[in-house]
């Protein structure tokens, strides 16, 4: 077991140059600098400003100088911002990491609850509900839900804040946007999963044993249905929890994933380098967590390693 | 087993129904705006006196802000949809379902390296890639589109199949094979894969409402589908951002996408009943 | 599915029916506390790089300046008490009050200001808003890096002339890098070393900003000439040292080729008009000189200070838009003790200190920046609240959104969704806190004059468009074919029309730039189909078979940019039978392409900071700005342009600006489309926060009526 994590964690570090070294490249690639802008700035105070942040040096070198400023943990200075790279993460991490936590929590308690239900009464009319309402969540979505709810629940009703985070009221509407979709996903992959799981033999065996349905279905069947729910949870937790654009930006909540889209847009490459290796960070760590889960629930996956 | 899954598949109501309006629907985005030419109604005349309105007379769905008919831009938009639908599936099942079972069944350094590729391609800034080939290349063609969608389409679903693939492959039914001296690749593509098409089918199926959202924002960026042309995703996108004055503008792509993916999801439930080698024992 | 339709069908009813859009909170418990819902978030909140329409509100509020914004956006007197304009117009003498003072007590003088400008203009600060102060003398030499002070004769050149560097700046080692043999310890001018914040090790690089006794520069403290130097450690730190420390001047002995500067740009020179232009039609040959003979001085830059309580600007040609300019982020103090300290960091609101009716309390970045009143701004009269807390949302439907439920008392402009338009501001139902205003803005096309070079087919092209449905497509602004914006004509107090020269009934639009001075923008090429053929027939002759295909470009992120696009394709097919191809393109390929000239045509705006039309409108056309996006090199526009430059009268000089302006619209580099105009909500019980035609809201002279409804 720690030899697999020590392994795969050598293989995150890998995966973290890689993509850092593609983030960096493609960024220089994109058309235009930090500072282009509607007004062209004159060419005296362009070479200024791009002398400050190093921009005028050849690519290799500026590339040096971030891979050795990340090898120190340094993430480097925003150029559109005051603010370090580091502040930012340390600041405005925790708004999306409440919002990721809260949808997950939504989606794999209700997403699972609905999944096995469907599975275990399957092709009746509560199977058809449950999946349909999965699919509502998955077919809706958040740039259409997350209006919705705010013109419903707070302009109509006035239950809950529109925008911004003044409260725990506050994170109501953004987790249940987010977390909508992956609810869906869950209960629709489960549900796959557990027809399966409750067509094999040592399902048939343990009912046949006169094991009780609900022992059957939780205890044994729903260990294996999970398998697929747990790997799809891997990227989908790392990608939740850094933030999502979307949501963020309907209900005005200073998350992570506003300052991704921001660096791209404003060609603010360290921001986009720094933010990009965090959610790769995240990546690599729940991606192996998956790995050891599959082998705590399904022993034959363990077997060969 | 073809003949057989056909059989069970045309026994469930649910799918056939689903089935049948799937169908209907391309046919509907394929053939209506032909007939709708008939009535003088098309996708890009602008009649900025009439505005937008809501649903009545010639425009069942409503006109939007520059008066073009609604439906007509609906049933053009579904086409793109669709085929984008289409492709992401695809590449999913060819590229996903393979690179994920390979990497399972080979083991060791082999599927280490291979899903290390996968994990570079999730941190991958597809935006960036984008802004980046546009500007270099200015190929704005659909096949751009395809292969972008195609390329984020699948790494998810090699994850699936792999962890399938390594719960089944010391499975009675995968030793019998191999000790009966099967050749690997025909051990995994005829005994192995089969059995992962249950979350395979589930997760093509599900993914499609975020690619046809996906292809949205590639049309923002110039990849694609060009204005005046629109997609379901722009429509819907931008209907959204209307609901307020205009909430028809939503309606009508928001019902289509809806319906369509409602159905092609529970058809995708018949299919998987269908071609489960274990409900086939039964 | 069920849920999803009763959803839809409760938002398309979830505007209510009231007189004002959404909830009015009970204000009792916080009549002086303003909450503003700004259009996003501030870049930065330092006046030398804040950049945004979503920093100038708050950065007006936090630092006094020369003038500030009056509420009609004129600029009124602040720590200047009056001016002094020179009959020449390149002379502007500015009289400051004593009462200024920083929020750490320190007394503001004109040397603050002499700071402000060098901070701006110096190649250490990296601003990129310096060309905020363009006007002044040796403003490109400045910020280039290439004007020296020459320091000993050398051959035709005497002691004290100012000289520009021929070669290359950026090839030439810097006269101004210095070293000392021993540690250097930066601290305030003439403080002790133990009061030392910053120790530069022996032998490190820094670059020398300024030395005292100059003409503006503080004096040398007990006779001792002290040095202020930058020394770049990551964040930087700046800081005094006597200049004795300064013992190593690497470049002393490097070579330098350089020329006298044309005397116009010879600050604190008294010369006639004609002297002036003798000295530019005459030689300045190239002189051979090493680094000891030159500095790098903020006296080089068009300011002097005669006294400590007078600060003069001076300008190398007459410019009429100085003091309309002072309100703007030129002209605002900042404390250079603090920024020495923490060049990057000082604006944090552990450090900062202001100058300005407001200070900082707090700024969390993408959610909000709370302000309180300043015990020690010295015009408390004018400000009316102790709090302002300022939100910075990105999205307007998240900022409206919060209006609604009444999270905030006012917005700023322009920051309703257009879809909401339609509904607040529609035919059957208006709200009362709505408002739409007048605003320093346009929208236009670009025609790529390099790529379009037949000027019949730009014109035909512009005859084309039909404006007047597009304020029904967008659900705001006018259609023009004018490219200054304006108030329209018939909207014009009966005073204003009277000072413009014009009717009621004339249609088309006037910008009123200083009381008693207006400018009427010439008609440009309306609608006219028959002509539209006309002028496409004559290019297609002369074109032949090199007819180019037509593509229109615009920027993808907003729906009526793709509207207009989609509009614009249909007239053109309509009206010449052309086929216009689409493209959407990320904001900044965009801004790329267009600056490199990669494109035919593109949508464009320009909003402008002052209300003039020279500096911020038709300057767009003259061939050597930045911004010339149609590359539009016009001999004859020019030479009309450099006549009104030289025009004290302003009505004259606008009439000839006019005739500039009509020449350019006749050869349709641009078409205009629409004059923008500004959307506000602001709660009924708001008071003292008005709109005007620059959109400078002072948010510090706001207040809450509670009891507004008795």
């Amino acid at each position: 077991m720690l030899r697999l994590i020590v392994s795969r964690l050598a293989g995150g570090v890998a995966v973290i140059v890689a993509v850092a070294t593609l983030a960096f490249f493609l960024l220089h690639a994109a058309p235009g600098g930090p500072f282009d802008a509607e007004r062209a700035l004159p060419e005296n105070v362009r070479k200024n400003v791009e002398a400050h942040y190093h921009l005028d040096e050849p690519i290799l070198s500026q590339y040096a100088r971030y891979m050795g400023d990340l090898a120190h943990g340094d993430f480097g200075q925003s150029i559109k911002r005051v603010s370090t790279v580091s502040e930012i993460i340390r600041v405005h991490f925790p708004y999306s990491l409440a919002i990721g936590v809260s949808a997950l929590a939504i989606a794999i308690t209700f997403g699972l609850l609905m999944g096995v239900i469907a599975a275990w009464r399957r092709n009746t009319w509560l199977d058809y509900l449950l999946m349909s309402i999965a699919l509502v969540g998955i077919s809706i979505p958040s740039i259409v839900l997350g209006p919705l709810l705010v013109a419903y629940f707070s302009l109509q009703l006035g239950w809950l804040p529109p925008a911004r985070i003044e409260g725990l009221s506050s994170y109501i509407l953004p987790a249940l946007v987010l977390g909508m979709i992956y609810m869906g996903t869950i209960a629709r992959l489960s549900r796959g999963a557990m027809l399966e799981v409750l067509s094999q033999d040592f399902v048939r065996t343990a009912r046949a044993k006169g094991l009780r349905e609900r022992v059957v279905l939780w205890k044994h069947a729903a260990r294996l249905g999970v398998v697929p729910v747990v790997t799809y949870l891997g990227p989908a937790t790392a990608t939740l929890i850094s933030g999502s654009f979307v949501v963020e930006k309907i209900f005005g909540v200073p998350g992570l994933g506003s300052f991704f889209i921001e660096s791209i847009t404003n060609r603010d490459y360290p921001l986009l380098c720094g933010t990009l290796v965090f959610y790769v960070m995240f990546l690599v760590v729940l991606n192996i967590a998956v790995d050891i889960v599959h082998g705590i629930l399904d022993p034959r996956i363990r077997e060969r390693r | 087993m073809w003949r057989d899954a056909w059989r069970r598949l045309r026994k469930n109501r649910m799918a056939v129904v689903c089935a049948a309006f799937t169908l209907a629907m391309v046919i509907f985005c394929v053939a209506g705006p032909w007939i709708a030419g008939l009535f003088g109604l098309d996708e890009t005349t602008i009649d900025a006196q009439l505005g937008a309105v809501s649903p009545r007379g010639a425009h069942w769905l409503g006109t939007d802000t520059l008066g073009r008919d609604m439906l007509v831009r609906c049933m053009h938009g579904g086409r793109i949809a669709l085929l984008v639908a289409l492709t992401a599936t695809l590449v999913a099942l060819v590229i996903g379902v393979s690179w994920g079972a390979i990497a399972a069944y080979a083991g060791g350094r082999t599927d280490y390296v291979m899903m290390r590729i996968v994990d570079v391609l999730y941190g991958f800034p597809t935006l960036v890639f984008v802004i980046v080939v546009m500007a270099t290349f200015n190929l704005d063609s659909l096949v751009w589109l395809f292969a972008l969608i195609g390329a984020i389409s699948w790494l998810t679903m090699a994850r699936l199949v792999r962890a399938q693939v390594m719960s089944l492959r010391h499975r009675d039914f995968v030793e019998a094979a191999r000790a009966l001296g099967a050749r690997p690749s025909r051990i995994l593509f005829r005994h192995i894969v089969p059995n992962t098409m249950g979350v395979v089918i589930v997760y093509a199926t599900l993914s499609m409402p975020s690619v046809m959202l996906y292809e949205a924002v590639l049309s923002y960026l110039g990849v694609g589908v060009h204005a005046p042309r629109a997609s379901w995703g722009t429509l819907v996108t931008e209907g959204a951002s209307q609901i307020i004055a205009y909430p028809w503008l939503l309606y009508g792509p928001g019902l289509m996408m809806a319906t369509t993916i409602f159905a092609l999801n529970f058809f995708g439930d018949g299919l998987r009943d269908a071609l489960d080698p274990q409900t086939r024992k039964d | 599915m069920r849920l999803a339709v009763a959803l839809i069908v409760c938002a398309s009813c979830s505007l209510p029916e009231g007189d004002y859009f959404g909830q009015i909170p009970d204000v009792h418990d916080r009549p002086r506390t303003l909450r503003f819902c700004n259009q996003g978030e501030p870049d930065y909140l330092d006046p030398a790089l804040g950049n945004t329409t979503n920093a100038t509100p708050i950065l007006f509020a936090m630092f006094d300046g020369l003038t500030l914004y009056a509420p009609d956006g004129s600029a009124e007197p602040s720590l200047a008490t009056s001016w002094d304009i020179a009959p020449d117009m390149r002379t502007f003498t500015f009289h400051l009050r004593k009462e200024g003072r920083f929020s750490n007590g320190r007394a503001i003088d004109a040397y603050d200001f002499a700071y402000a400008f060098l901070r701006l203009l110096d190649p250490t600060t990296a601003s990129p808003i310096s060309d905020k102060l363009e006007f002044v003398k040796n403003y490109d030499g400045y910020t280039g890096n290439t004007v020296r002070k020459l320091l000993h004769d050398a051959g035709p050149l005497k002691a004290g002339a100012v000289v520009e560097l021929v070669d290359a700046s950026d090839k030439t080692p810097d006269t101004n890098l210095r070293r000392s043999t021993h540690a250097l310890e930066l601290r305030d001018l003439g403080a002790p070393i133990a009061d030392a914040y910053a120790h530069v090790p022996a032998g490190a690089d820094v670059e020398l900003v300024e030395l005292t006794g100059g003409p503006v520069s503080y004096p040398s403290p007990a006779g001792v000439e002290w040095a202020y130097v930058f020394w770049d450690d990551g964040d930087g730190h700046y800081g005094w040292v006597p200049s004795a420390d300064l013992d190593v001047a690497p470049n002393d002995d490097a070579t330098y080729s350089i020329r006298a500067m044309p005397m116009r740009q010879w600050p604190g020179v008294q010369a006639t008009p004609e002297v002036l232009a003798a000295d530019d039609a005459a030689p300045h040959p190239t002189v051979q000189v090493k680094g000891r003979d030159l500095l790098r001085l903020p006296e080089l830059i068009g300011m002097r200070i005669p006294d400590r309580y007078t600060f003069v600007i001076e300008t190398p040609v007459p410019i009429p838009y100085v003091v309309a300019s002072t309100p703007s982020q030129c002209c605002r103090v900042t404390p250079r003790e603090v920024v020495s300290r923490w060049p990057r960091r000082w604006t944090d609101a552990s450090h900062i200190v202001t100058s300005g009716p407001m200070h900082l309390k707090l700024w969390l970045e993408k959610d909000r920046v709370e302000l309180v009143r300043s015990p020690t701004f010295w015009n408390q009269k004018i400000v009316k609240a102790d709090e302002v807390i300022v939100f910075n949302m990105d999205d307007q439907a998240a900022n409206t959104n919060y209006y609604a439920a009444g999270g905030c008392d006012a917005m700023a402009s322009n920051n309703i969704p257009t879809s909401y338009l339609p509904v607040m501001n529609g035919e059957k139902h208006s709200y009362k806190d709505f408002a739409s205003k007048p605003y320093n803005g346009i929208y236009f096309v670009y025609l790529n004059t390099e790529k379009l070079t037949n000027r019949h087919l730009r014109r035909a092209l512009a005859y084309a468009i039909d404006r007047r449905p597009i304020p029904r497509i967008i659900h705001k602004g006018y259609g023009t074919s004018q490219v200054t914006p304006g108030t329209r004509i018939s909207d014009l107090s009966d005073a204003d029309r009277a000072t413009c020269g014009v009717t009621r009934d004339q249609p088309g639009f006037a910008m009123i730039e200083a009381p008693g001075v207006c400018y009427v923008p010439p008609p440009g090429l309306d609608f006219d189909p028959a002509k539209a053929k006309e002028e496409l027939a004559l290019a297609r002759q002369e074109l032949g078979a090199d007819f180019p295909k037509l593509t229109y470009r615009y920027n993808s992120g907003s729906e009526g940019h793709k509207l207009i696009a989609e509009y614009l394709q249909q007239s053109w097919q309509q009206v010449l039978g052309l086929d216009v191809g689409l493209e959407s393109q990320e904001w900044k390929t965009f801004v790329k392409d267009t600056t490199d000239g990669q494109y035919q045509m593109a949508r464009f705006g320009n909003i402008g900071s002052i209300a003039d039309t020279e500096s911020d409108f038709i300057v767009l056309f003259h061939c050597k700005a930045p911004s010339n996006r149609s590359r539009y090199c016009s001999p004859e526009f020019e030479k009309v342009y450099a006549e009104a430059k030289q025009i004290f009268d302003r009505k004259a000089r606008n009439a000839k600006l006019a005739e500039a302006e009509k020449i350019m619209l006749e050869d349709a580099p641009v078409i205009p489309l629409y004059v923008y105009t500004q959307e506000h909500l602001t709660k009924p019980y708001v008071r003292d926060l008005p709109i005007n035609f620059v959109d400078q809201v002072p948010l510090y002279r706001a207040w809450l009526d509670p009891d507004w409804n008795k």
